[in-house]
């Protein structure tokens, strides 16, 4: 417990409102996640006060930028989520703002920076949080850099000292061998407890509820098993497509660039034991268990058991779009996948025997992240004669994005004579029930990695384990030449990923 | 709906009929007939004067949408006959995003004076089951309706800027509910900024000399009452008299409170607060204080032993804002009590 914690003055407060004079430093202040995400976060937490006094912001980048704050005012007058902007809370903001240019691998940069910060922190108790919003390729040269110049220094044991926190984006890696360098060069300059290995899906409200409704709540967790639940569906679908990011998109693949780490983030806290506490190991350990649970998928099998598949041409919500193969910048013979789907099983207590399917897509039918528990339908069909009666299981589905809630469909009688089913919905909605507009899970996240507390991010065994199981597939789609299907734009994906299914069950069509 | 008055249990009866008539009709809006889905969350009933009906009407308008599944609007006419209970039945639905009707159906309730202690059993016999029934104190609530149906809240609002804190510290004591003051979160902003002051001085806090509040005069109630009330509770005061209080170790705090002028700003707004205390053998002075040019924006400033400025916004957002935030805004649920205790006593002083 440190001072912050301890003023009696704080109690009833919020918690969120105990964090130490802090300064952020964005490597890659010039990149479209500063302007789109961090900087709007970072201007909603200071609308909602919940930054620190003397909180100072330092953008680092290549390119010059003789009006950061002006362009980053721009930004913010865009992208976030409460408009219009609120000039009292950016003139504070804007009091403690600097960017240093310069290029990562100079040294020099590292002394500029050393600089601006002693200028805005004024002797304060020089707490930092580093954040990469680079390119892959260059976190280990920042990380050095800020190393040698001694911006970072080895985390104290005294809980009121200074700390120094590195934010990590996702790709880490593009596969294991080089998720595993990447730890080996961080661990090399920063202890484990400095890295925070951001996943943003993380910080959506419903991620976390998902937690809050399994383990605090009493009546569901009974049927969290194989004892209940006959299969799950986990569904991270977007409309867009590549968004002119074709050449990228070659390089990574939907694989990597959604299941590697939000769809099996979703699937861990779906599927993990209780912890014992809410700490971030006990948490992450949990997590980390359903990992080296789940069932490996390696060689042939990788072709019975995934599909994967490229948008053609289609509509999606109205406009006409045009296929995967014809998007600037992509080979017209790719074979990147910009969906797939995958037949996974957890080798457990809990789940054995339960069949999780996932699916993940681009250009699907519509914006839309959720998981459906499947229940096991009646041990005796009482009712299968009345009309109404088929044996539609119950389902209870947790909506990530958007609208986000919950839902539990069940069969009710349709009042009158004679005895008629109709399955209904009880439905929880988040923007019914709690109105305001909910934090973006950046503002939750940066928040959190000045708080210094990593629960809702990704520790260094947790992304291992992630690339192991997804490596053996990526490897058995190359030594394969697996085929790769095709699915209309604005469709639900390719009719093979139904073959992945149990005869009888079904996608969802959301 | 007519308003209709009739006696109160014929008044009931037809209530509970315009209700079901509403309910098991499907809504038309979309061109074919829907059935209706209720957005059941909570009941919200405010208690409120007369002369101040239409403050509680839009009090339960703002937030229909989000929060309750049926709101009551609860008032005494002494123009009515004794026994009789007005009535005026309002139903809404909208369709969320061209999908499903959400509706919800809302009630104001006018008593004879005869009939306000019956206002508990109306409440109980319409509340929606098995969701919270939250309760709001508003400006000049009838005693006889707030005495009747304060043991159904379980969750009541009230409002130090027009009830006082002796009134409230009487309603307090026969619930356990939680409690939530629209004053104390309309204040939340100056609490956190005093917060702030120690937080890297936490000696400071048993060093207190003396407080000053600077507020604007004419209001309801003295506004100065809750955040004394608040520092006392939290740092174990006593009060010896309102301009005395004794710390923790019996050393005695210099209480003021002193009327300030700002063009612009209302009656009974807090305008400053200065704090002096002492930290490492050193005076440390703080202040808090409303920028006269622009009062919504506070300079913060410590001096002497620990030094600093800044500049914040208050950051109040209308009294919408300040309901729902009273109403799902639980942290201060744990110590409020003791707050309005503490305000109690310094106002009876």
């Amino acid at each position: 417990m440190n001072a912050w914690e301890t003023n009696p003055l704080r109690e009833g407060m919020p918690d969120e409102r105990t964090v130490k004079p802090t300064a952020l430093i964005i490597f890659g202040a010039s990149g479209d996640l500063t302007r789109r995400k961090i900087l709007p976060a970072i201007y909603n937490l200071g609308l909602s006060r919940l930054l620190p006094g003397r909180f100072a912001l330092v953008g680092v980048a290549r390119r010059a930028k003789p009006d950061f704050a002006r362009e980053m005012k721009e930004a913010v007058a865009k992208f976030s989520r409460r408009k219009p902007i609120d000039e009292a809370t950016w003139s504070e903001l804007e009091k403690g703002m600097a960017y240093v240019q310069g290029e990562f691998n100079d040294p020099a940069t590292y002394t500029r920076l050393a600089e601006e910060l002693a200028r805005l922190e004024r002797g304060s108790n020089q707490s930092r949080v580093f954040y990469l919003a680079v390119a892959p390729s260059e976190v280990p040269s920042i990380v050095k850099g800020l190393c040698a110049a001694k911006l970072v220094v080895p985390p104290s044991p005294d809980p009121d000292a200074s700390y120094q926190h590195v934010v990590v984006e996702k790709p880490f890696g593009e596969d294991l061998a080089s998720a595993r360098a990447l730890n080996r060069e961080l661990l090399a300059c920063l202890d484990e407890r400095q890295i925070y290995r951001i996943d943003h899906y993380l910080g959506k409200e419903t991620v976390q509820n998902l937690l809050v409704f399994r383990f605090g709540n009493t009546i569901f967790e009974p049927l969290w098993s194989r004892n209940h639940i006959s299969h799950v569906q986990i569904t991270v679908a977007e409309d867009i497509g590549v968004e002119g990011r074709g050449k990228f998109y070659e390089q990574v693949g939907i694989t990597r660039d959604i299941v590697q780490n939000h769809a099996l983030q979703i699937l861990t806290m779906m599927a993990m034991e209780p912890p014992s506490s809410w700490d971030a190991n006990a948490v992450r350990d949990e997590k980390v268990k359903v990992l080296r649970a789940l069932r490996p998928i390696r060689g042939p099998e990788v072709l019975e058991r995934t599909v994967r598949a490229q948008y053609r041409a289609g509509t999606v919500r109205g406009d006409k779009v045009i296929g995967y193969r014809e998007e600037p910048d992509v080979d017209p013979k790719s074979k990147t996948e910009t969906f797939v789907a995958m037949s996974l099983r957890i080798d457990d207590f809990r789940w054995g025997g339960v069949p999780f399917y996932l699916r993940a897509g681009k250009r699907l039918a519509k914006r839309h992240a959720e998981v459906a528990l499947h229940f096991k339908p009646l041990p005796h069909r009482l009712f299968r004669d009345a009309p109404g009666g088929q044996d539609e299981p119950n389902v209870l589905v947790v909506r990530i994005q958007p609208d986000e809630g919950i839902s539990l469909r069940f069969a009710t009688k349709v009042p009158g004579g004679g005895m008629s089913m109709r399955n209904v919905a009880m439905d929880f909605r988040y923007g019914t029930t709690f109105g305001s507009s909910t934090p973006e899970a950046y503002e939750r996240l940066i928040l959190d990695a000045m708080r210094a507390d990593p629960t809702l991010f990704t520790r260094a065994d947790e992304v291992e384990a992630q690339w192991g199981f997804i490596d053996p597939i990526l490897e058995a789609w190359r030594k394969f030449d697996a085929p790769i299907a095709t699915y209309e734009a604005g469709s639900w994906g390719p009719s093979e990923a139904d073959q992945l299914l149990t005869p009888g069950d079904s996608w969802r069509c959301p | 709906m007519p308003v209709t008055a009739l006696p109160v249990k014929e008044a009931l009866v037809r209530i509970e009929a315009e209700l079901a008539a509403f309910w098991s009709a499907p809504d038309e809006q979309s061109g074919q007939p829907t059935p209706k889905v209720r957005s059941s969350t909570m009941t919200y009933a405010v208690v409120t004067n007369q002369s101040d009906i239409d403050r509680a009407r839009e009090a339960t308008e703002s937030i229909v949408d989000t929060h309750p599944g049926r709101t009551f609007v609860l008032t005494v006419d002494g123009h009515l006959a004794p026994w009789e209970l007005k009535h005026e039945v309002r139903m809404a639905c909208r369709l969320d995003g061209g999908a499903q009707p959400i509706c919800y159906d809302g009630l104001e309730l006018t008593f004879g004076a005869m009939a306000c202690d019956r206002a508990g059993s109306i409440l109980d016999a319409l509340a929606l089951p098995e969701i919270p029934v939250v309760i709001e104190l508003g400006r000049g609530a009838p005693r006889t309706i707030v005495n009747s149906i304060v043991h159904r809240a379980n969750r009541l609002i009230v409002d130090s800027a027009h009830t006082t804190v002796s009134r409230l510290a009487e309603v307090a004591a026969v619930t356990r509910c939680p409690i939530a003051d629209r004053q104390f979160v309309r204040t939340y902003t100056w609490r956190e900024l005093m917060a702030r002051f120690f937080d890297d001085a936490l000696l400071a806090l048993d060093a207190i000399e003396q407080v000053t509040i600077g507020r604007t005069t004419g209001g309801t109630t003295e506004p100065a009452a809750l955040l004394l009330g608040w520092i006392a509770s939290r740092l174990g005061w006593t009060f010896d008299a309102q301009n005395q209080a004794q710390d923790r170790h019996g050393k005695p705090i210099r209480l003021v409170v002193q009327d300030e002028v700002i063009v612009g700003l209302g009656p009974g707004e807090i305008t400053d607060v200065w704090i002096e205390t002492r930290l490492e053998d050193k005076p440390l002075s703080l202040s808090c204080n409303r920028r006269r040019e622009n009062p919504t924006q506070v300079c913060w400033q410590r001096n002497g032993a620990r030094s600093s400025t800044h500049e914040h916004a208050l950051g109040r957002r209308g009294e919408d804002w300040v309901l729902v935030k009273s109403i799902d805004g639980t942290e201060s649920d744990r110590i409020y009590r003791e707050v309005l205790n503490k305000a109690a006593e310094w106002s009876t002083r």
